[in-house]
């Protein structure tokens, strides 16, 4: 790869995220041929470099046997596919911009403050991460369906609706604790708006893609990929607490990242199965 | 209960069973019927009649046998089947019914409208009812069951290729190629789909059980590709395949086939090298206990837990969970830390040393001049020291002592090797110096830089003598 070819790649995989030569369901974006097949033809010592000139940036890419995920492979082309990922342990470099979501949902009449978006977001986040996992019985490591993961604002309002509903007839929490559910339980709170907006955020994030059908979307493969890395790592902060002494193992774990022990794991099974 | 394992022939029920409730539409209503108290007993009955009976006919030829004879049979697989059961069941299978279909006509562009009722019985009761056979619809829908079963036909598949070559059959292969290909593609999805879903050990078991021979078959698949390869390169092929080509106004070339073959080649190779993925993990797999997000729930926690820093956490953890936007539209490398600003190179070209340059010419260069100064300030001294014999040139650099102006440094000694005649003496003399090249190499560090140069040997000779 000369330097050249490497810029292509690299911007290219900035701009797609998933890159690939023979792609399903839709057309070739502008140079995404070319760069995929620069990225699946690079020696094992370019693929190295490029490597490490992504993880500096704090990315690293992941290749797939398009085969893997039943595609047939067309003779003339490659048949991988690449997808662009946060690099575990190194730093996102500087010139990413974490925080946009929060801008992306304000509007000109939005009148609130910057908790009240936080609060709705990851809301609105783990309802449509239900939709993709918990409805289908799927697994987050089950990355080669992200195809069958659909989500239909329709249904997704009534979901969300509805929990609303039912955590307001469960009372509001006495004192500091409610403030969370002061925000969400609000008269005046116009829940469409809110998924509209969302929606349109996680269209430009590349969470999800549209399908053809009116208001139905799918997962994308970059986001599958990300979420079997999140459900490892992050999203370890939102599980319950089985035992509150084992609260400083568990922050331990957290920080450094080291897999929880097996026993810890499968009383969360058992938790969950029961549910 | 069943093991979870499905057999070939139910699912080819199931494939066909939402077609067949098309032929009794109820209006608006999409209809599904319900299965009866004993429809899953009928179904298991009439699986074994028809496996026994197939087995019987495979031994004994095509003919009718009695009913008598099949109920011993069938008890001997389930103790537990009654007579009267087996008897409707015959009868049930024994009945015709009618299919309605339609085909589309290509030259009105509408639907042709047709029904079928001889297809529809797949067993034949003789006249006494006592007796029974299965008729060429049984045959058929076994023959589907058994290749269902196809974990070990990619082999007789791909043998299909040579057969057709053999034929001169050159425009059924890429459709042969295409099939495989696909069937390789399903099987390649569903190891990646017992790869990554832990829990689906019962699947996961079966093949395990298989590996050895699915192992071989993918490898004998593999030699029956590579020998259609050298198949298709021979004289006698390309010969049939003009001939063909010619007769058939065929819309591709030999080559293009060729391709097909190789593409086809990859893929075999890339599933096996999946399924040898699937092996290893399926067998560290016995430790792991996923764990399993209710999302829901973890959206009721977070607001019934909340405290003072659960919002400043909970922006945090979005923060990592979201795709990163770049809000600039143009890369530059000073965007990434620690990489090189080129455009600073280019800005500052006056930083850079200029490279040294041992190429010793008989322009009046600014380098070249140097050289010839250092050499007159150390040539006795150099002569002092050839006296006692020769020197490997390493030797020369780091133990003479040389007379260094302010800018010299001792690699400006280098150049001596390639013009060693730099070095005679302005006066007439006998003596010369000579270079010799050993093909060794030197390291040595000077102001921090690594120096690696060949390391010749000096000499001096002396005429006359």
């Amino acid at each position: 790869m000369i330097p050249y070819e490497q810029g292509l790649t690299h911007a290219a995989l900035l701009q797609y995220r998933v890159i690939t030569d023979n792609p399903q369901g839709r057309h070739l974006k502008k140079r995404e041929a070319e760069a995929a097949r620069l990225l699946s033809r690079a020696s094992e010592g370019e693929r190295l470099d490029f490597d490490n000139f992504l993880a500096a940036q704090g990315l690293a890419v992941k290749t797939y046997d398009g085969i893997n995920f039943g595609i047939m492979p067309n003779p003339k082309c490659c048949n991988q596919i690449h997808v662009l990922h946060r690099c575990r342990g190194e730093r996102l470099a500087l010139f990413f911009d974490q925080g946009w979501f929060i801008e992306a949902m304000k509007d000109q009449r939005f009148k609130g403050g910057k908790a009240e978006i936080v609060i709705w977001f990851a809301r609105l986040w783990l309802t449509l991460q239900y939709f993709f996992y918990n409805k289908i019985a799927r697994h987050p490591q089950q990355i080669s369906h992200y195809d069958k993961a659909l989500v239909f604002t329709e249904h997704f309002t009534e979901v969300v609706k509805k929990g609303i509903e039912d955590m307001g007839n469960t009372g509001r929490p006495e004192g500091e604790v409610g403030a969370m559910w002061d925000v969400l339980w609000d008269d005046n709170v116009k829940i469409d708006t809110w998924i509209s907006k969302f929606m349109r955020v996680m269209l430009k994030a590349g969470v999800i893609e549209e399908t053809g059908v009116k208001d139905e979307y799918r997962q994308s493969l970059s986001a599958a990929v990300d979420m079997a890395l999140n459900s490892d790592y992050d999203l370890t902060y939102l599980m319950p607490p089985d035992d509150l002494k084992d609260m400083d193992n568990r922050s331990y774990m957290l920080i450094t990242g080291a897999p929880m022990p097996v026993r810890a794991q499968e009383t969360e099974g058992r938790d969950a199965s029961d549910q | 209960m069943t093991n979870g394992f499905v057999p070939p022939a139910v699912t080819i029920m199931a494939a066909t069973s939402r077609l067949i409730d098309l032929q009794h539409p109820r209006g608006a209503n999409v209809y599904i019927p319900a299965p009866g108290p004993k429809g899953g007993t009928y179904t298991g009955i009439a699986l074994l009649v028809l496996d026994i009976l197939h087995n019987l006919e495979r031994e004994r030829g095509t003919g009718y046998v009695t009913i008598t004879e099949l109920y011993g049979f069938v008890r001997q697989l389930a103790s537990d089947v009654l007579l009267e059961d087996l008897e409707y069941v015959l009868l049930s299978l024994s009945k015709e019914r009618e299919i309605c279909y339609s085909t589309p006509d290509e030259e009105t562009c509408t639907l042709n409208y047709g029904y079928v009722r001889d297809k529809t019985k797949i067993v034949d009761l003789a006249d006494s009812r006592a007796q029974v056979r299965i008729t060429d619809t049984a045959s058929l829908f076994l023959r589907i069951c058994e290749n269902e079963i196809s974990w070990l036909y990619d082999e007789s598949d791909a043998h299909k290729i040579i057969t057709a070559l053999d034929n001169n059959k050159f425009g059924d292969i890429p459709t042969i190629c295409r099939n495989i290909s696909l069937d390789l593609a399903k099987k390649a999805r569903e190891l990646t789909d017992l790869i990554e879903h832990p829990t689906r050990e019962e699947q996961g078991a079966i093949l395990v059980a298989d590996g050895p021979a699915i192992n071989e078959n993918l490898k004998k698949t593999k030699e029956t590709i590579q020998s259609a390869l050298r198949i298709i390169l021979e004289q006698s092929t390309m010969d049939a395949f003009n001939q063909w080509a010619g007769r058939a106004k065929a819309g591709f070339e030999l080559g293009n086939l060729q391709t097909e073959l190789e593409v086809l080649l990859q893929t075999a190779e890339v599933v096996s090298r999946r399924f040898i993925e699937f092996l290893d993990i399926a067998q560290q797999r016995k430790d792991i206990v996923p764990s399993y997000h209710q999302f829901l729930d973890m959206a009721e926690r977070l607001v019934f837990r909340c405290d003072s820093g659960s919002v400043q956490r909970l922006e945090h953890l979005m923060r990592g969970v979201m795709p990163a936007d770049i809000p600039t539209r143009w890369f530059d490398p000073s965007l990434v830390p620690g990489t090189i600003d080129l455009y600073d190179l280019l800005d500052n070209p006056e930083e850079d040393a200029p490279p040294k340059s041992f190429n010793v010419t008989d322009s009046e260069s600014p380098a070249v001049k140097h050289f010839m100064s250092f050499i007159e300030k150390n040539r006795e001294a150099i002569y002092e020291r050839l006296e006692s014999g020769p020197m490997p040139f390493s030797e020369f650099l780091t133990s003479t002592d040389f007379v260094l102006a302010e800018d010299d440094t001792a690699l400006d000694f280098l150049g001596v090797y390639v013009s060693p005649h730099a070095l005679d003496s302005p006066e007439p003399s006998t003596q010369r110096i000579i270079v010799g090249f050993p093909q060794r190499e030197f390291r040595m560090k000077n102001d921090g830089s690594l120096i690696i140069s060949s390391d010749p040997l000096i000499m001096l000779e002396k005429q006359g003598v």
